[in-house]
Order: C-alpha cells, then sequence, then structure tokens
C-alpha cells in the first residue's frame, strides 16, 4: 500500500484533524463544564447539537434569516432548552442521586431524536455556507472559507467562555461551585441559579456547533447521538469538569483518529478515541487535565 | 342460576365457533393477509426505512380502497404493521421476534444488509417468507442456505447486480482502471466493494490500496480518507455508503478539488443526494435502479417499466411527492404478493412464495423480472451520471449483459 509521507499531506492531514476537533470542542466544553458544576453527564446535550442545525436551516431556508444571525438563534435556543431542560428534569431528579439524572439524560435524548425525526423527518439537511464554495490553498493544502470561519468562530467563543469564567461573576460562581461547592453555598452563591446557567452556557455551545457544522456535513435528526458519545469520551479523557482538558482533550483525540486513519486505517480510527477514554481511565482516573475530588 | 351459566357458556362457545369460521376480518368472503415490515425507522437509516413503509403503506391503501383483489374467488385485502430494526443485528432481531409474535404471513425488509442477515435464520425457522431490501451478497448465498430460509428473496439488486456495470462502464467507457475505494464498514459496504473489485481485476483495473472501511454509523468527516485517495496514484474513487455519508464524501471531495472520476452505489440517485450536492456532483457515477420516465436518457428504452409510472403517479397524486427507489421497496413488494396470489389462486405462503421462485415475471417498480432459485431477483441496472445537476441514464439496464459479459444470471446464485 502505498503510503503519504509527503509534507503536503501531512499537513492536510494537520488541518482535517483540527477541524474535526472544533466540532468535538463546542459540545465537550459543554458538557465538561455541566458536570464540573452539577454532577450530570447531560447527553441531551447531544439533542441541542442536532437542534442548532436544524435552527440554522429553517431560520436561513424558512425564515429569510442570514446565517451568522441563524447560529445567534441556534445559539439561543440551545440555551434556553437546556436551561429549560435543566430546571424541570435534572435538578429536580438531581437530589435522588446520580444515576437518575443519567438515565433522565439519555432519556431527553431519545425523546428528542424521535420528536425531531417525527417534526422533521428523517432527510439530510445541508445549510448553504455563506462563503460558497471558496477555499484557501497553499501549496495543495486545502482549507475551505467556511473551514477557516467555524475554526476561528471555535477560537473566539472558547476565549470569550475563558475570560467569562475568569472575570465575570456568574463565572466565578461557576467556578466556585465546581471547586468547593460546599464553600460556595456557605458563601451565598444560589446553586439553583449557577446550575441552570452552567446548562445555558453548555446548551448555547451545543446548538452553536451544531449550526456551525450545518452548512460541511448533512445532518438528520440522529446526528446529535453520534457527536455526543465521542465528545463524552473526550471529557474523560481530557478530565472530568476540566475546561482547558476538553479543549486540550478535544484535539489529542482527533488528531489521533486523522493520523490513524491516514496511517493504519480508518476502521481503527473510532478506536482510537474510546481506546484514549480506557487508557486514561486506568492511567489517571481524573484525565488529563482533572483533578481528583478532594 | 345453572341454567343461567349454561346459556352463557353456550353463548360463548357459539360466538367462539362463528368466530372461528370467519375471515380474519372485513366481512365474508374478504381474507385479510398482515405484512410485517422490519425496517430501520430509527437510526442511521430511518429515511429510507420509513420511505419503505410509506411504499407499501400507500400501495396498501389504494388496494383496499380500490376494493381488494381476487384469489382464487376470494376477495383479498392487505394489512401493514411494522417494526423498528434500527439498521442493526440486534434491533433486526428483536424487530423479526416482534413480527413472529404478531404472526404475520409475510415480512418485507431489512433495508439494511447486517440487520436482514440477523432476521433470515428467525423468519426462516417460523416459515415466514421474507421479501428483502439489502445487497449484502450473503443473503441470496451462504446466509441463506445456512438458514435453510428457502422462503425469502431479494426483490432488488444484490451487491453483484449493482457494481458490474458499474465497474465495466468505468473500465470501458471512461478508461479509470486504478481505484482508491472506501466504504461504511458494514455487510452492505465490503459486498459492494468486492463485487467492484472482482469485475474491475477481470477487465484489468486494480485497487491501488486495500479499500478504507470507516465506522458506521458515526463517521461524518471524511477529508481524511479523501486525502489519502488523493495522494494514492488512483485515477478514480469508488465510495460506498447511506445519502448522509454520500453527501458528506461528495462535498469533501470537491472541497479538497481531487481530481479523480467519482462512483458511488444507487443511493446517488436519491434526491436528498441530489438537492444536497447539486451541480458538485456532475461527472459522477452510479448504478441507477429505479427509472420513473423523468430522468434524460443516452439510449433508447427497450422495455417500458410500467409499475414504476403507475407508483411515481400514484405518489404524486395522493402524496404530492416523487417516489423514490426507497418507496419502491415497500410498494414492490406488496404487488409481488398481489400478483404472486393471483397466479396461484391463494394467499397460503409457502405456495405463493413457490410461485415467486417459479421463473415466472413480475412487473414491479424496479422492471419486470422473476427470482432465481437463490432468491435473487433476476435484475439488472444500468449506469447512470449527473450533467448540469440533473441524473442522467447513460446505458440501459442490459449494459453488463452486453460483451465484454460481466453479469450472467449463473453469476447472481452460489454454484
Amino acid at each position: 500500500m502505498r503510503r503519504a509521507v509527503d509534507v503536503v499531506t501531512i499537513l492536510q492531514f494537520g488541518v482535517n484533524g483540527l477541524f474535526v476537533a472544533t466540532g468535538y470542542a463546542l459540545v465537550a466544553l459543554g458538557l465538561t463544564l455541566i458536570f464540573g458544576v452539577l454532577h450530570v453527564a447531560d447527553f441531551a446535550q447531544g439533542a441541542l447539537y442536532m437542534l442548532g442545525a436544524y435552527v440554522s436551516f429553517y431560520a436561513t431556508q424558512a425564515g429569510g434569516v442570514g446565517y451568522f444571525a441563524a447560529v445567534a438563534l441556534a445559539m439561543a435556543t440551545g440555551a434556553v432548552l437546556a436551561a429549560l431542560n435543566g430546571g424541570v428534569v435534572y435538578l429536580p431528579l438531581q437530589r435522588h442521586g446520580g444515576s437518575l439524572t443519567f438515565v433522565a439524560a439519555l432519556g431527553v435524548l431519545l425523546i428528542l431524536q424521535n420528536a425531531a425525526l417525527w417534526w422533521f423527518g428523517g432527510d439530510f439537511r445541508l445549510v448553504p455556507s455563506p462563503f460558497g464554495d471558496g477555499k484557501f490553498s497553499a501549496g495543495g493544502v486545502v482549507l475551505t472559507h467556511h473551514q477557516a470561519f467555524v475554526l476561528g468562530a471555535t477560537g473566539c467563543l472558547v476565549l470569550l467562555l475563558w475570560a467569562g469564567l475568569r472575570y465575570t461573576k456568574p463565572g466565578k460562581a461557576l467556578r466556585a461551585m465546581a471547586q468547593q461547592p460546599e464553600a460556595a453555598r456557605l458563601v451565598g452563591i444560589d446553586i439553583q441559579r449557577v446550575g441552570l446557567l452552567a446548562f445555558a452556557v453548555a446548551g448555547g455551545l451545543a446548538g452553536g456547533a451544531g449550526a456551525l457544522m450545518a452548512p460541511v456535513r448533512a445532518f438528520d435528526p440522529h446526528i446529535g447521538a453520534v457527536v455526543i458519545l465521542k465528545s463524552f469520551a473526550i471529557v474523560i479523557f481530557g478530565g472530568m469538569g476540566s475546561v482547558p482538558g476538553a479543549i486540550v482533550g478535544a484535539a489529542v483525540v482527533a488528531l489521533a483518529e486523522t493520523f490513524t486513519a491516514a496511517y493504519l486505517a480508518a476502521e481503527f480510527a473510532d478506536l482510537v478515541a474510546f481506546g484514549l477514554m480506557i487508557v486514561a481511565l486506568f492511567a489517571r482516573p481524573q484525565g488529563l487535565l482533572g483533578r481528583l475530588p478532594t | 342460576m345453572r341454567w343461567r351459566s349454561l346459556a352463557w357458556v353456550v353463548c360463548g362457545v357459539a360466538v367462539a365457533v362463528a368466530g372461528l369460521r370467519l375471515p380474519a376480518a372485513g366481512g365474508p368472503g374478504v381474507e385479510t393477509v398482515t405484512v410485517g415490515f422490519a425496517l430501520p425507522l430509527t437510526g442511521a437509516a430511518a429515511r429510507e426505512g420509513q420511505e419503505s413503509l410509506e411504499g407499501a403503506q400507500l400501495a396498501v391503501r389504494l388496494l383496499n380502497e380500490a376494493g381488494g383483489f381476487r384469489v382464487g374467488g376470494r376477495t383479498v385485502r392487505f394489512e401493514v404493521v411494522s417494526e423498528d430494526d434500527r439498521c442493526t443485528p440486534a434491533g433486526g432481531t428483536e424487530a423479526a421476534n416482534r413480527l413472529v409474535a404478531r404472526r404475520v404471513a409475510f415480512v418485507g425488509g431489512s433495508f439494511c444488509s447486517s440487520a436482514a442477515l440477523a432476521q433470515q435464520p428467525i423468519f426462516a425457522q417460523a416459515r415466514i417468507p421474507q421479501v428483502i431490501y439489502a445487497y449484502a451478497t450473503d443473503l441470496t448465498g451462504v446466509a441463506r442456505q445456512r438458514a435453510g430460509a428457502d422462503l425469502s428473496v431479494r426483490i432488488g439488486p444484490q451487491a453483484a447486480v449493482e457494481m458490474a456495470p458499474l465497474a465495466k462502464y468505468a473500465v470501458t467507457v471512461n478508461n479509470h482502471r486504478r481505484f482508491f475505494a472506501m466504504a461504511q464498514n458494514t455487510d452492505f459496504g465490503r459486498s459492494m466493494v468486492g463485487e467492484f473489485r472482482r469485475v474491475l481485476e477481470r477487465l484489468g483495473g486494480r485497487f491501488v490500496a486495500e479499500p478504507e472501511f470507516y465506522t458506521f454509523p458515526g463517521t461524518t468527516d471524511f477529508r481524511t480518507i479523501l486525502t489519502k485517495a488523493r495522494g494514492s496514484g488512483a485515477d478514480a474513487l469508488l465510495a460506498i455508503g447511506l445519502v448522509g455519508e454520500m453527501i458528506g464524501v461528495s462535498l469533501q471531495f470537491r472541497e479538497l478539488g481531487l481530481g479523480l472520476g467519482f462512483y458511488g452505489s444507487d443511493l446517488l440517485e436519491d434526491p436528498a443526494y441530489q438537492d444536497a450536492v447539486g451541480e458538485r456532483a456532475n461527472g459522477f457515477f452510479y448504478p441507477w435502479v429505479y427509472d420513473d420516465g423523468v430522468d434524460p436518457r443516452r439510449f433508447t428504452r427497450t422495455e417500458p417499466e410500467r409499475m414504476a409510472r403507475e407508483m411515481s403517479l400514484a405518489f404524486l397524486n395522493n402524496l404530492k411527492k416523487r417516489a423514490t427507489r426507497n418507496h419502491a421497496w415497500g410498494w414492490g413488494t406488496i404487488h409481488l404478493l398481489k400478483q404472486a396470489m393471483e397466479r396461484e389462486g391463494t394467499t397460503d405462503p409457502e405456495r405463493v412464495m413457490r410461485r415467486v421462485l417459479s421463473g415466472e415475471r413480475f412487473d414491479l417498480p424496479l422492471g419486470r423480472y422473476g427470482f432465481l432459485p437463490c432468491g435473487q431477483a433476476d435484475m439488472r441496472v444500468g449506469v447512470g451520471s449527473y450533467v448540469d445537476g440533473r441524473r442522467t441514464l447513460m446505458v440501459d439496464r442490459d449494459f453488463a449483459g452486453r460483451p465484454p459479459v460481466v453479469l450472467t444470471s449463473a453469476d447472481l446464485c452460489p454454484r
């Protein structure tokens, strides 16, 4: 078998891997935020990713809304639905133990997925990119304008999240809840409100990710289930509750997947994500950048 | 008191006896035959499964609204029930067991090879005839023999029927001989790639690398495989997947600016693919299976496909939509059973299927053809391509059988 060993091809693999990482990173960030603050494994974030894609589709195709506004609308929809779901389902159930929220999360994912199948139908959709078919090409390494936009937008969202968590009062409350929940309660942080904020931020990221990817990946109501599984493996690998862990985890898993497919075989690519997750659990149970509970 | 109890018992027995003597439903002289569909109604192939079911439901609705049809002096009506197999072997097994428990007379499905392979032994053991839509070669080969599924037939193409003319077209018309192949890692994907390779090598072509089989469901980014294809030295790409995957592969193929020929399965003729990919599919080739007479063609049709036009009109008039190949599976199942029942003069499942397997030809949405003893439809497909964003039929169904012959009926059953 002929191996692609030239630099251009390796660079192209690298670009491919980074782009795959952006898709994982935003959903993984939301997952890890919710887990860090509330210890809920919110699989329903996958459904919000899917709904984000549909919101951008209908907003642009039926509503006449521009694509960039549609992304904002998808983020807002994801945020509202996630907060609603958190307030109505997870927070009341959390009092009765973590296993209940786990089952509920799977249930919500399936309900939303099948509701979308019934409502939107099983047809594959694709949102036209505002950048058309334009692409950058440097010495044979290709990056489409839309891919560049997604990379940039993901970078901006990550920076915004980081700044929000570090410098704003609600962000500090989220961090306090994640690091010292008892102490946070004692200093008067409203647990319910902070919990809902975590859900809203995560839902916004998931909805935004769905809308950003909608012009480059055909989607149907099941797309969220695919995304959430990989994102969850990334969160475990990066460290449950760790925001930098989610970003580094997404990059490592995506690049490892890509280079496995490139130099071994595509059929082993998906094993990498889950293989890394298992290795992380054995070698470093708290994940790459996570902390052991004190 | 004792007399009253006795009267109740007598009444009960009378009602039970009367119930046994009456036809299943629909009044005197009317027999209702239940056809179960084991299809992916959720999951990665939900759209295909739902369209197949929709085809069956519309066919049954129209037949029943017309008063049913006559079989041996009795009026017969169909009833459709369905179970979701989720396009997985586990889901296929569950769906099959549920349909057996519901005592259906016939089964349509599955659309997915892995699910159909799981279902085949279950229906064979229950002696329920199965009309299969999936393409994996074994469904009318080793798996069918091993399961003792002598009442099962495949109503459409198997992998060889699709891939033989496509490979021949690639080599003899387009002069594409060096291929890079990618497919979903399923019985469907592996069968299609294997059959393409068989004919390609017979005609002097070759694969430049071992085929890449990606995870299904779950793969949405194909850029890495396509980047490998770009540097592989191939002059064409063979890509096998369901509609969502093929949309992704096609768009990313264009994004990366690959200058290779492009060949896919008949999923490329799906309207959803056409809508999403449009002119970016220009110059892509695929085996065409379903012809409703609308697409432009580069040949003179030798055999009009009556049932395809009938189905197409029925969809336009009743559901205001264009029928697809997926609709043809369900519609075809109902009309195959109807025609076999009418000819045999009975609804007895074993006798109906013996009639189907007799070699007689039936009018179906994918053409007029019979079935081989191994259960395979003795049908052929042509080769199509996208020209100006439109599906265009390049060669007719007889292409694989013209010299150099790459497919005969003998190739379709295990020797």
